[in-house]
């Protein structure tokens, strides 16, 4: 066990975590966008920057592990400079499409934008944008409202198992996509659009269709599916507008088969777990 | 300060770079050659030649200026997983072009250093990471490596000694970024140059996931010379903790420019004047930076102030740091803003993509940096490009986000009187021209 102060309180953690896990034992919140649970930090967004006693630079929750005696700060004033700094860089390019994002009020970016974001912003030069390509009938992707936090990346290679997508270009004309065709093929394919932080991954049979905070969600099941996997259905006006795998904490649960997530919009396909 | 013939340097890593024909390894030989490192594996143990190198002070000459010594005794020694050592010659600076000397006229000089060290930290693997662009030089390494199997140099049981090392040549694509040490070891892994988070440090976890150093050129150069002549040899040059020589590039607008070794400690304002010939005819300097673009730029004063020393300390002092050692010269013919705007240029160019501050913000900085050159920039925009480069700074996976930020800090800090004429004027400074 280590003793840390995080914030003023003394906490008891196991040694080896996380400065990530030790602050969300205790219930402070620190926000992430490239780190899921799923797989070893990243550490490119930037965003979960906190203080350490003794290290000049901030560092990052996500991959520093705690140590006996360490003192940190989550929220002091330099914490808060650091997130803001990576909010006005998150969104100088992003196109600020909020109202008709279909990620809209599931977003981390928006949520952190409220948060931490500035009233005025400061970029005047042409924001960057990105030609549409189109990827079948399953994934819209719209590569504008990207913020690089390559977790759909990850979750292709380490999940899926196939390396099929990745980095494009570099700097600021970095693109993700490339070989994004054949994530389709992959029976599991969807799965990157409920691990897309933001909208730039988003369902095509979805589009447009309703708004979020209009769906009932409900957990359900589909008896005839060979993977039995653990949906959750977005159900308006008694229509299945579409289906996602089980999001807690925003972490899925499971991933969830591309027949279940795009097939099957009747609701006598489904057991409801009500 | 150390005393020092300025008119003609002294030499230990480029002792024989004036020999012709040193790059063939039996010319190599005839000058005492790989004598040290057969010495060494047949007679030291690995840990002595590490404490060896400590007690020398060696310190990287790749930028960072850490201690080698130390940083060779963080390989674990119980480790069952291979080690191996890393030639950085992935030399892309802009203003530094030293390493490549050694490269092309001296490679057994470098082959011999990587053999000790690779000996030291119990290394049977070793790579030389080149530049892409360096074609030229990537054959000669080549060849050297080549010559050196044949002569027993490399390979088993080398220098009729009972120690292993084969030594590869990898060339890259012709990314700076690529010379990040952990850059470099995924790019020769075979993936996308992309730094990594530390920790883990590549001692402990670094190239296929084993315990790795990484080494710049002139640092593993000067290592079979302290072998040879002792720690002590060594500290005949240099202050106390700025230990030994160090290669400067020096390039701009001055008379002489070239690569020169000094000793460290030695007075910035008479290498400037007396080695390199002082500035052009009719000119004087304006600012200067001294180790390669990634430092802070500073003006003519605190360049030439007394306390500008060639040291890593000296250096710190007035506001920068040696870095690796290349010395840019503007004088009073060029346009910092214009300057600035082709650093900023190469930043952006060059960021990986992979974190946030950087990705974005190096664009920015240069965007902005243009538009201020050409005439178009507002007035808070000085403070502006101040504020974006202090949001990136510390703040990113790899200094080179940090090395983007610098200049842009530095150059608004000692030279805003010509950033605002641009803003106020809509064109550069009279007699500043574009380069
Ligand atoms: C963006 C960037 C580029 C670098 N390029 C080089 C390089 O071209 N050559 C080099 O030797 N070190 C370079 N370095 C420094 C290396 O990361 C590393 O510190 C060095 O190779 C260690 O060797 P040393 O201890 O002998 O200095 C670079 C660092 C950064 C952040
Ligand atoms: S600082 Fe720049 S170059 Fe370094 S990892 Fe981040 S984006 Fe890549």
């Amino acid at each position: 066990m280590a003793k840390v102060v995080i914030d003023g309180q003394q906490v008891e953690v196991r040694e080896g975590i996380t400065i990530l896990w030790a602050a969300r034992q205790i219930g402070k919140y620190i926000p992430t966008f490239c780190y899921y649970p799923w797989f070893p930090p990243q550490g490119n967004c930037r965003i979960c920057q906190v203080e350490v006693k003794g290290i000049p630079k901030l560092q990052i929750a996500c991959n520093i592990p705690v140590r006996d005696g360490m003192e940190i700060f989550t929220e002091n004033e330099r914490v808060i400079r650091a997130r803001r700094a990576v909010m006005e860089f998150l969104l100088i390019h992003h196109p600020l499409d909020c109202p008709i994002c279909d990620q809209s009020s599931e977003c981390d970016l928006q949520d952190l934008a409220f948060r931490h974001g500035m009233a005025v912003g400061r970029y005047r030069e042409a924001k960057r944008t990105f030609p549409k390509v189109d990827y079948g009938d399953k994934i819209a992707r719209e590569m504008n409202r990207c913020i690089h936090c390559r977790r759909c990346i990850k979750l292709a290679e380490d999940y899926m198992g196939v390396e099929v997508i990745g980095a494009l270009e570099r700097g600021d004309k970095t693109e993700i996509g490339a070989y994004i065709d054949a994530i389709i093929d992959s029976e599991w394919s969807g799965n990157v659009i409920d691990i897309c932080p933001v909208g730039a991954l988003t369902d095509k049979k979805f589009r447009f269709s309703s708004r979020v905070w209009d769906l009932d969600q409900v957990n359900a099941y589909r008896p005839d599916c060979p993977h039995q996997c653990k949906v959750r259905l977005g159900i308006h006006r008694g229509k299945i507008q579409r289906v996602t795998a089980r999001i807690y904490n925003g972490v899925m649960e499971s991933m969830i088969c591309d027949d279940c997530r795009f097939n099957h919009y009747n609701l006598e396909d489904w057991v409801l777990e009500v | 300060m150390i005393d020092f013939d300025y008119k003609n340097p002294e030499k230990i890593v480029f002792k024989n770079i004036d020999i012709p024909g040193m790059r063939y390894v039996a010319n190599y030989r005839k000058k005492g050659g790989y004598e040290t490192a057969r010495t060494v594996i047949a007679e030291w143990k690995p840990d002595d030649v590490i404490e060896e190198v400590k007690k020398s002070g060696l310190r990287g000459r790749g930028g960072a200026g850490f201690l080698t010594g130390l940083k060779w005794s963080f390989i674990p020694k119980d480790s069952p997983l291979p080690k191996y050592l890393i030639c950085n010659a992935d030399e892309s600076e802009p203003g530094t072009f030293k390493d490549r000397e050694i490269l092309r006229f001296d490679p057994h000089s470098l082959i011999e250093g990587m053999i000790i060290g690779a000996y030291a930290i119990g290394a049977h693997q070793g790579y030389i990471y080149i530049r892409g662009e360096f074609a030229q030089e990537a054959n000669v390494v080549n060849d050297a490596i080549e010559e050196a199997y044949k002569e027993g140099v490399l390979g088993k049981s080398i220098l009729k000694t009972n120690w292993d090392f084969d030594l590869h040549l990898y060339r890259g694509a012709g990314a700076y970024i690529c010379g990040e040490e952990t850059a470099l070891i995924e790019s020769l892994e075979g993936k996308r140059g992309h730094p990594r988070n530390k920790p883990p440090f590549p001692a402990v976890q670094g190239f296929n996931q084993s315990p790795t150093i990484v080494n710049n050129v002139e640092t593993l150069a000067a290592v079979p010379y302290i072998l040879k002549y002792g720690a002590q040899g060594y500290r005949k040059y240099g202050t106390e903790k700025s230990a030994g020589t160090k290669l400067f590039s020096v390039c701009g607008l001055i008379k002489k420019p070239g690569v020169y070794e000094v000793p460290m400690g030695i007075s910035f304002k008479r290498f400037l004047y007396e080695t390199c010939g002082g500035p052009l005819e009719g000119r004087e300097f304006k600012a200067i930076i001294p180790g390669g673009s990634s430092v802070p730029l500073i003006t003519r004063e605190m360049a030439e102030s007394e306390e500008c020393t060639m040291d890593y300390e000296g250096f710190q002092k007035v506001g920068t740091m040696l870095g690796s050692g290349g010395v840019i010269v503007y004088d009073n013919s060029v346009c910092i803003v214009r300057a600035l705007e082709i650093l900023s240029r190469f930043y952006a160019h060059e960021s990986c993509g992979q974190c946030t501050p950087c990705r974005e913000g190096t664009g920015w900085l240069y965007k902005v940096l243009h538009r201020i050159e050409n005439g178009l920039g507002h007035p808070d925009e000085i403070d502006l490009i101040v504020d974006i480069a202090n949001n990136i700074d510390g703040e990113t996976i790899c200094p080179l986000g940090d090395a983007a930020a610098w200049p842009v800090q530095s150059a608004v800090k000692n030279f805003r009187s010509e950033f605002e004429y641009h803003i106020t004027h809509h064109t550069c400074l009279p007699g500043t021209a574009k380069y």
